[in-house]
């Protein structure tokens, strides 16, 4: 069976690159302020990630969290989608109070960073725990500064709804063509991965 | 001039703007087009979709008009249609789509009945 293994890299105020890996070590790899004027996606192709090699981004991108998908053959297809969806997603940031002409008020990076880390956490533990992958869901500006997380397929849809203030639990709605549907809320303090599973691959 | 309320028939239509960045870039309509707790529509007893595009606050060209069947909407849960003509705006067809839309079974249901007649770029 082809072993998957989920990461993640934090950089923090010192700039070092924090690399946790999911299954058999943690680690660090410093690499101090080159990291800020050098592309800062970085890439574990396979197992051997203690040498990791630059592929994409620039500093504009300038995520404070990735993850990746090892596997043997390389980067998942969650993660070339997700990195997507979260590029297209970040130029909702530049919007200012009004951007609709109608009063909405503008996006937060915060918000924007819990229903990102929602979707990794979440992948990650039912990949871990399940071997299940999910379809890669658009990130898109929701309601009174709220991220909507919507998967589209051909045959369900799910809307997750990430509200700006955490003192809001997060709802979603999922229904099939054939007529089921799924309908709940949480709080991002102990999340519900059930609206993931329903849009697994 | 003053109208007065009118009973909208279930079989008519609501013309509803819809500002550009409610589109991803491949042009498809996201589910929070439909978030305003009162959200303006125009009933198509009183105005046409042009009409509608050029009734927003900002650049017709910023926006795209689709049309929602009332019965449809009357259909979603707490969801009332209101004719709440806009004198002050000149506006008889101003209509009212009143209910929460937070809740993300209410803003699919919307998605999903929503049919685009003016699509953006098209010159108001």
């Amino acid at each position: 069976m082809e072993s998957r293994v989920l990461c993640e890299l934090e950089i923090d105020e010192s700039e070092e690159i924090h690399v946790e890996h999911e299954f058999s070590h943690a680690d660090r790899v410093t690499v101090g302020h080159k990291a800020r004027t050098e592309p800062l996606v970085w890439l574990a192709g396979d197992a051997d990630w203690e040498e990791p090699h630059t592929i994409t981004g620039d500093e504009k991108r300038h995520p404070l969290m990735f993850a990746w998908e090892s596997t043997p053959r390389g980067r998942s297809h969650f993660l070339d989608g997700f990195l997507m969806a979260v590029d297209q997603a970040r130029e909702i940031l530049s919007w200012d109070d009004d951007w609709d002409g109608e009063g909405s008020p503008r996006y937060e990076e915060e918000t924007l960073q819990r229903a990102t880390h929602f979707l990794l956490d979440g992948v990650r533990q039912l990949t871990a725990e399940c071997s299940v992958s999910v379809h890669v869901p658009r990130i898109l500006p929701g309601p009174d500064g709220s991220i909507d997380i919507h998967w589209q397929l051909h045959d369900r849809q799910m809307l997750l709804n990430i509200p700006a203030s955490v003192d809001e639990p997060v709802e979603y709605f999922g229904q099939k063509e054939s007529g089921g549907s799924i309908k709940g809320n949480f709080y991002l303090s102990d999340p519900d991965l059930e609206p993931l599973t329903w849009v697994k691959r | 001039m003053q109208w007065t309320s009118e009973a909208i028939p279930d079989e008519h239509h609501l013309y509803r703007r819809v500002h550009a960045n409610d589109f991803r870039p491949s042009g498809e309509l996201n589910p929070g087009a439909f978030r305003e707790d009162r959200m303006s529509c125009d009933w198509c007893k009183y105005r046409t979709p042009k009409e509608t595009q050029r009734g927003g606050p900002q650049d017709p060209r910023k926006y795209a008009v689709g049309k929602l069947k009332v019965g449809k909407v009357r259909e979603i849960p707490n969801q009332q249609v209101q004719h709440t003509p806009d004198a002050s705006g000149n506006n008889r067809a101003h209509t009212d789509v009143v209910g929460k839309k937070k809740d993300p079974e209410i803003r699919l249901r919307f998605f999903k009945i929503f049919c685009e007649v003016i699509p953006l770029s098209s010159e108001g």
